[in-house]
């Protein structure tokens, strides 16, 4: 299941960035004797109302969000990692400090922190800058729930047997860091990755529908979704869905990519 | 258990000050907060643009704005709202009550069927692989989208949210439910003949409590997330969607005062939660 869910997302990504070379149209070129085009030999999934083809459209989305989510999640990633392991590793006031950080961001729905720090930014900015601020700030963000994991699993080797052996025997400070601690945490790293992943694919996708994330007429899986509102009066039902049955995929992909322990709970 | 609550307590309010402080940082720290549209009107006379400056000359030092606001804030005044030039309790006051019924449905709803279809799965594993399936499928769909075909469906908003927060609530409930089941005196208590419904109320579902009411608080968190995106998409009037508009209309009153707001409900909630968790946790321990 895990092959098949890499496969499905390398062949995902492959489509999106192949895409724009593969299909007749980009995403932004428009077709103003075609508008709202039901799917045919041009047009797979048809056209929107401006006239603008669907499948490049969703190819491009799939582009944006699997090569940036990734990215944001790298990003916070690192936060968290430096965060975590300095908080686990140092103990004392500077993991109470980190302790406490960690604290504030949970407290509040991340959401609400989210559409503050995303609206407060300039939103007349040129699509790309758009797309960078959406994903820079989830990145910025998003750290909190993975520090907290680190942290745990930080002191958690800490206590362990092996690195009280390795000390007993003298090992030096970063020997026992880079030889020993962050590669028995690298599961905990790749898993809160994965997780992070999706989770961002998901709030990009909820920021896109208040308005707040990709601006047009770059897209998003997020921001394509806005047109299932015209599901019930549109025969295109398909070129409607599409983008919803591929976020969904998308991001099942990413949950069985889990270890089977996270994944069951 | 004294010093638990008291340090419970302290650490509440500490997060809850440290939390109003960082929004009232980020607002005042973002670009184009001391500068009002108006100004860029040729036609404002320099004694109305001097009256403007004037009013948001407190507002400048971010210390002294948020020590001046949080000691208002404990007289009950949260300041007035810049965009709808009322006071920001009584905006909160008015929509409160339409978010909380939201909330408390939607809890019920998830909690409800998260718990009961978690039971459902340890009482016949052989279902597994569909109720897998639906979690995945289920967390594959974001709030937004949720709220988008509530609202097509013309169903209730609470529905919607019920949705929202059942998968993750599902996960946790069935791992603990499981992680208790597969213990080796549950299994044992299982051998010697106990009935099943025993067997689910005091070897899976009774030991899981304290976690489950760990989880309980951080619902409360993730459903005020959700009622942002549903109470804007499906446009019901309640604290969520104000907390939009606010954001949108860089009011920094009204943004920090529902921060606050936002912040000490879902505090509270969790440190109630976390209290009784450890209540019973502590009482099993003596027992």
């Amino acid at each position: 299941m895990k092959r098949l869910a890499i496969a499905l997302l390398l062949a995902l990504l492959l489509a999106g960035v192949a895409g724009q070379f593969l299909l007749p149209a980009r995403y932004d070129q428009q077709f103003r004797d075609q508008t709202d085009a039901l799917p045919g030999g041009q047009h797979l999934l048809g056209t929107d109302e401006l006239g603008r083809d669907r499948a490049a459209r969703l190819l491009a989305g799939a582009r944006v969000s699997l090569l940036l989510a990734p990215a944001a999640s790298v990003l916070a990633l690192v936060l968290a990692a430096v965060l975590g392991l300095s908080a686990g590793w140092f103990g004392g006031w500077w993991d109470r400090g980190v302790s406490t950080l960690i604290d504030l961001m949970i407290s509040v729905p991340i959401f609400l922190v989210l559409i503050t720090a995303r609206a407060v930014l300039p939103l007349n900015v040129s699509p790309v800058t758009s797309v960078m601020i959406t994903f820079l700030l989830l990145g910025l963000l998003g750290w909190a729930g993975s520090a907290r994991v680190i942290r745990g699993a930080c002191r958690t080797q800490l206590n362990s047997d092996y690195i009280l052996r390795a000390l007993a025997t003298g090992c030096s400070r970063p020997r026992l860091l880079f030889v020993h601690l962050l590669p028995n945490l690298w599961p905990v790293l790749r898993t809160q990755f994965i997780v992070a992943v999706p989770a961002f694919i998901l709030d990009e996708a909820n920021l896109s529908l208040l308005g707040l994330g990709v601006a047009e007429p770059l897209p998003s899986l997020g921001s394509l979704l806005k047109e299932l509102t015209h599901l019930p009066s549109s025969p295109n039902w398909l070129g409607l869905a599409a983008p919803a049955i591929l976020l969904a995929i998308t991001v099942c992909a990413f949950e069985f990519l889990l270890p089977p322990k996270e994944g069951s709970s | 258990m004294r010093n638990a609550i008291l340090r419970r307590i302290l650490s509440s309010l500490a997060t809850l000050a440290l939390t109003g402080l960082a929004a009232a940082t980020l607002l005042r720290l973002a670009p184009g907060f001391d500068v009002e549209v108006s100004e860029l009107d040729g036609r404002t006379s320099a004694e109305t643009l001097r009256q403007m400056r004037e009013a948001r000359a407190g507002e400048q030092d971010i210390v002294s704005f948020y020590g001046r606001y949080l000691r208002d804030a404990l007289q009950g005044d949260l300041g007035r709202s810049r965009s709808y030039e009322v006071p920001v309790t009584g905006l909160i006051a008015e929509r409160l009550p339409v978010t909380l019924k939201l909330i408390a449905w939607g809890l019920a709803g998830a909690w409800a069927c998260a718990l009961l279809l978690a039971l459902a799965n340890i009482a016949f594993p052989k279902v597994e692989l569909g109720f897998n399936l639906l979690t995945a499928v289920m967390l594959s769909v974001p709030a937004g989208l949720v709220a988008l075909l509530i609202l097509m469906g013309q169903r209730p908003v609470a529905l919607g949210l019920a949705i929202a927060l059942f998968p993750k609530l599902f996960s946790y409930s069935r791992g603990l439910f499981k992680q208790n089941a597969a213990t080796g005196y549950a299994l044992a208590a299982r051998a010697r003949g106990l009935s099943a419904a025993s067997f689910l109320s005091r070897y899976v579902v009774w030991p899981a409590s304290p976690a489950l009411l760990a989880i309980l608080g951080l619902s409360v968190n993730a459903a005020f997330g959700g009622a942002i995106l549903l109470e804007t998409i499906c446009d019901l009037p309640g604290v969520g969607q104000l907390a939009l508009q606010a954001a949108l209309a860089r009011d920094l009153p009204l943004l920090v005062g529902m921060t606050l707001f936002v912040g000490a409900l879902t505090v509270s909630a969790n440190a109630v939660t976390d209290l009784a968790s450890l209540y019973l946790t502590r009482g099993r321990g003596r027992a």
